[in-house]
């Protein structure tokens, strides 16, 4: 049999025997049909909301999956220098906030966290510039200070840190037992913001009042973030430094004197209050091999501390009196602690009972909060931030306060509006953007695109192990799991090129890389790939 | 599914005359995709006719035929046979149909190109009514739902026509139900299609907004609750293998929700859902699914 060739078909004597389309449908502008139009906004996801220095994680999150654990690293750490940090010692307000918390259990961010933190650790930060003549002077190089100074050096301006210990980090080194936070870990990234510049430290250098006064003269603006220096003692109890000891003194003096800890190996120590201090020490001479009891004036469920701290510190064996307060302290060779019972309290007054108690131990601790050593007023060259200015705080919220006073300055040093830095910059645009519709919430996510499955679970040293020594109590789960984890992030709000909007796309109008783009020639405006949207990235909006 | 993995050419051209978020359109573009550009559509008269372009104009980037209402199943063994004598055996011939073109009037050629274990593939895409035309019933047309000519709703003594179990008994080589709503499913079924030989059909579920009566930006939604709601089972049978579900939900949701978007289910009232899903029920239990 004679077969046709294919490409005489097509001959232009064939086209007048019978009817054949040699040209394509692209001269229809379909677009002309359209009244609305999709429109690609990148939105602020509520953990970016709830985290006080608003990371932008489903950013570092979407990089990490990526394979791109530097860009994630940097994408974290240009809005807190402190990942590494935070991923062990925040309470992860951001997981308060997860959409997945609604779901299946909030995604574990602290633990991604850590291990881009821990990455990061290695990666030095790119040398700053100098862009200004205009000097700071940071007061203070906990983490609220360092924050400040790490954000004014990025930007080109030259930070001279005041700090009174002869090493930086504040609480990070001498208040935070290294079973939380191991010291290498904050002494590296310490490190890394002093390496990169722009930044000189003064070490030893106690900043009264009145120094104060003659920094404001020879500096463009001055950022005070001394924290709470002073101890708050209950009015009937005395501190000797031998047997009665403030709670961050005890901590210093373990810290600082090696052969201290040998020597109260052993002994009875009480400790009172019920915060994360209270908690801190407690746990710390638990491990040196002492009895600890700590006695709180309310009930444990009512006590400041984090719930995490609580229960670890329960695992290990802490010995609690609820709802008692020394009423009495008698000297000898040991102490002698009269303990009254808490009927109720009154406007933070103690009422008791009556009932009374007597224990006999070798030390007291009071770890019952600080106070401000002296009052500054903030006027248009001195900018107040960490502890000192929001009361005693978490980390995190120290190093937010560092960052906003940072942008406060280099603001009003440069007669700009508080906006005026990047557009980009997730912690400017959340500020702005807070409580507007900009916010995604779990309405919008579309949750077909996601299969329930549990958050990662963080395993631990086990009780009996962790109070043997100072090693870290939460042990790092293994890089499958946390990328396993990482992709459990919804990405709320944050483009992570999923291409559901190209998939699901009618027309062939979309095209995504770095974001999507659409052919407005031929979209019709069907609204498919905003509805499809798994995270609430495209809208639509009206089209005239 | 990862979407990122699929590839990014493209056999359907922009410009196409379907109607804004129409599932067919959608449909053909993956089902393409699959397919590849060794495939020749034939295509009897269905809204597809429209959305192809006016002559001289095709949204397609493979043959397409337009044929009369009935031949479909009939050209496209033609057009294999043909195929196959000029030494390409390989080339995908696929029908591409509307539910008027297969469940009323295409019924007897696909009848005969089954029996006759024609090499074809078979794709119905079911938009539950002539929509082309201005909405009139099919015996696609679930009960209860209204149409131009039955605006009162389709009585419910009309069941949709069970067009799995028809050819499923010509024992074909394959036969399935799936919509584009499911990707994962959607993929699956067509790569099988693709790489069997014989006779093979696909019925999709294929949401019309206008047709349907509802916006545009749902007809995916639409689609996927057809399936959570059971109205829809997506299911597959090889051979002479037992008839396979593909997708059971962890619950099924009351058939009242995917109602409740669609205005041609509106003027509904209890009592009438309730028998509606009484029906389901039966159907789930009867597959083992209830």
């Amino acid at each position: 049999m004679e077969s046709v060739e294919y490409n005489n078909v097509i001959s232009e004597e064939d086209i007048k025997k019978f009817p054949i389309s040699i040209t394509t449908t692209e001269v229809n502008l379909t677009g002309s049909w359209r009244f609305s139009k999709p429109n690609f906004e990148e939105k602020i996801s509520p953990c970016s909301v709830g985290c006080p220095a608003n990371t932008n994680i489903p950013k570092y999150i979407f990089h990490l999956l990526k394979n791109d654990i530097k860009t994630a690293a940097n994408i974290l750490r240009d809005e807190n220098p402190f990942p590494a940090v935070c991923g062990r010692v925040c309470p992860h307000f951001c997981q308060e906030k997860c959409n997945r918390k609604e779901y299946d259990g909030s995604v574990e961010i602290r633990e991604i966290e850590k291990f881009v933190g821990d990455y990061a650790l290695d990666i030095p930060y790119e040398k700053a510039q100098l862009k200004t003549n205009k000097r700071v002077a940071v007061i203070g190089g906990g983490p609220a200070g360092l924050s400040c100074a790490y954000f004014l050096a990025k930007n080109g301006y030259k930070v001279t840190i005041y700090e009174k210990e002869n090493f930086l980090g504040g609480l990070l080194i001498y208040g935070i037992p290294s079973y939380r936070l191991p010291r290498e870990i904050a002494e590296k990234e310490i490190n890394n913001i002093i390496d990169m510049g722009n930044i000189e430290v003064k070490l030893n250098e106690t900043v009264s009042f009145d120094r104060l006064q003659e920094l404001k003269n020879s500096y463009s603006a001055v950022f005070f973030a001394g924290g709470l220096s002073k101890d708050r003692i209950p009015n009937n109890i005395e501190l000797d430094n031998e047997k009665v000891f403030s709670g961050y003194e005890l901590l210093k003096k373990l810290n600082t004197d090696k052969s201290f800890a040998q020597k109260i190996k052993g002994e009875k120590i009480a400790v009172v209050g019920g915060g994360n201090v209270a908690f801190d020490v407690a746990r710390t001479v638990l491990r040196l091999g002492n009895e600890v009891e700590i006695i709180y004036r309310r009930t444990l469920q009512e006590a400041p501390s984090f719930e995490e701290e609580k229960a670890e510190g329960l695992d290990e064996g802490l010995k609690i009196t609820e709802k008692s307060v020394v009423t009495n302290i008698v000297k000898s060779k040991k102490l002698n602690l009269t303990l009254g019972k808490v009927d109720k309290i009154v406007n933070g007054d103690a009422q008791l009972t009556g009932e009374t108690e007597n224990i006999e131990v070798d030390k007291l601790v009071i770890a019952t909060g600080q106070a401000k050593e002296f009052e500054i007023e903030k006027d248009d060259k001195i900018f107040l931030g960490g502890d000192y200015e929001h009361g005693a705080k978490t980390v995190i919220e120290a190093i937010a306060s560092g960052k906003t006073n940072a942008y406060k300055i280099m603001a009003h040093l440069e007669n700009k509006p508080f906006y005026f830095m990047n557009e980009q910059d997730n912690f400017l645009r959340s500020k702005r953007d807070f409580d507007s519709y900009k916010v995604v919430d779990f309405k919008k996510i579309n949750l077909f695109y996601f299969d329930k499955q549990p958050p990662l679970k963080i395993n631990k040293l086990s009780a009996e192990d962790r109070v043997k020594d100072f090693k870290e109590v939460a042990l790092k789960p293994t890089l499958d799991k946390i990328l396993n984890e990482a992709k459990r992030c919804f990405s709320c709000g944050v483009c992570n090129e999923c291409k559901t909007c190209w998939f699901f796309c009618p027309d062939v109008c979309i095209n995504v890389k770095d974001g999507v783009d659409f052919d407005y020639t031929y979209c019709k405006g069907c609204g498919l790939c905003s509805a499809e949207c798994p995270r609430g990235v495209i809208d639509m909006v009206e089209d005239k | 599914m990862d979407f990122r993995e699929i590839a990014n050419v493209e056999y359907l051209n922009q410009g196409d005359f379907a109607c804004p978020g129409c599932a067919a359109g959608l449909s053909m573009r993956h089902a393409l995709k699959v397919l590849g550009d060794e495939t020749v559509i034939v295509m009897p008269a269905s809204c597809w006719s429209i959305i192809a372009g006016g002559l001289p104009t095709t949204a397609l980037q493979v043959p397409l035929m337009h044929v009369p209402f009935a031949t479909a199943a009939a050209v496209a063994s033609g057009v294999k046979n043909a195929f196959k004598e000029k030494g390409e055996p390989d080339k995908n011939v696929v029908c591409w149909a509307g539910d008027g073109g297969t469940f009323d009037i295409g019924l007897q050629a696909i009848s005969g190109a089954a029996e006759r274990r024609e090499d074809i593939i078979y794709v119905c895409y079911d938009n539950e009514a002539y929509m082309n035309t201005g909405i009139q019933r099919s015996s696609a047309t679930p009960p209860g739902a209204w149409t131009t000519t039955t605006p009162a709703g389709n009585p419910l003594i009309f069941e949709k026509k069970d067009m799995f179990n028809i050819i499923a008994s010509h024992n074909p080589t394959y036969v399935a139900t799936t919509t584009i709503a499911f990707p994962n499913d959607f993929y699956a079924k067509f790569e099988k299609a693709k790489n069997a030989t014989g006779f093979r059909f696909i019925h999709l579920l294929s949401s019309c907004p206008p047709g349907w009566r509802i916006d545009s930006k749902d007809s995916v939604s639409a689609m996927r609750l057809a399936v959570e709601t059971g109205i829809f089972v997506m299911m597959e049978k090889e051979g002479e293998q037992e008839i396979k579900v593909t997708y059971k939900p962890e619950e099924f949701k009351p058939v009242k929700e995917y109602f409740k978007l669609q205005g041609r289910y509106k003027h509904l009232d209890e009592e009438t859902i309730n028998i509606i899903q009484e029906r389901i029920n039966k159907r789930l239990k009867k597959l083992n699914l209830l």
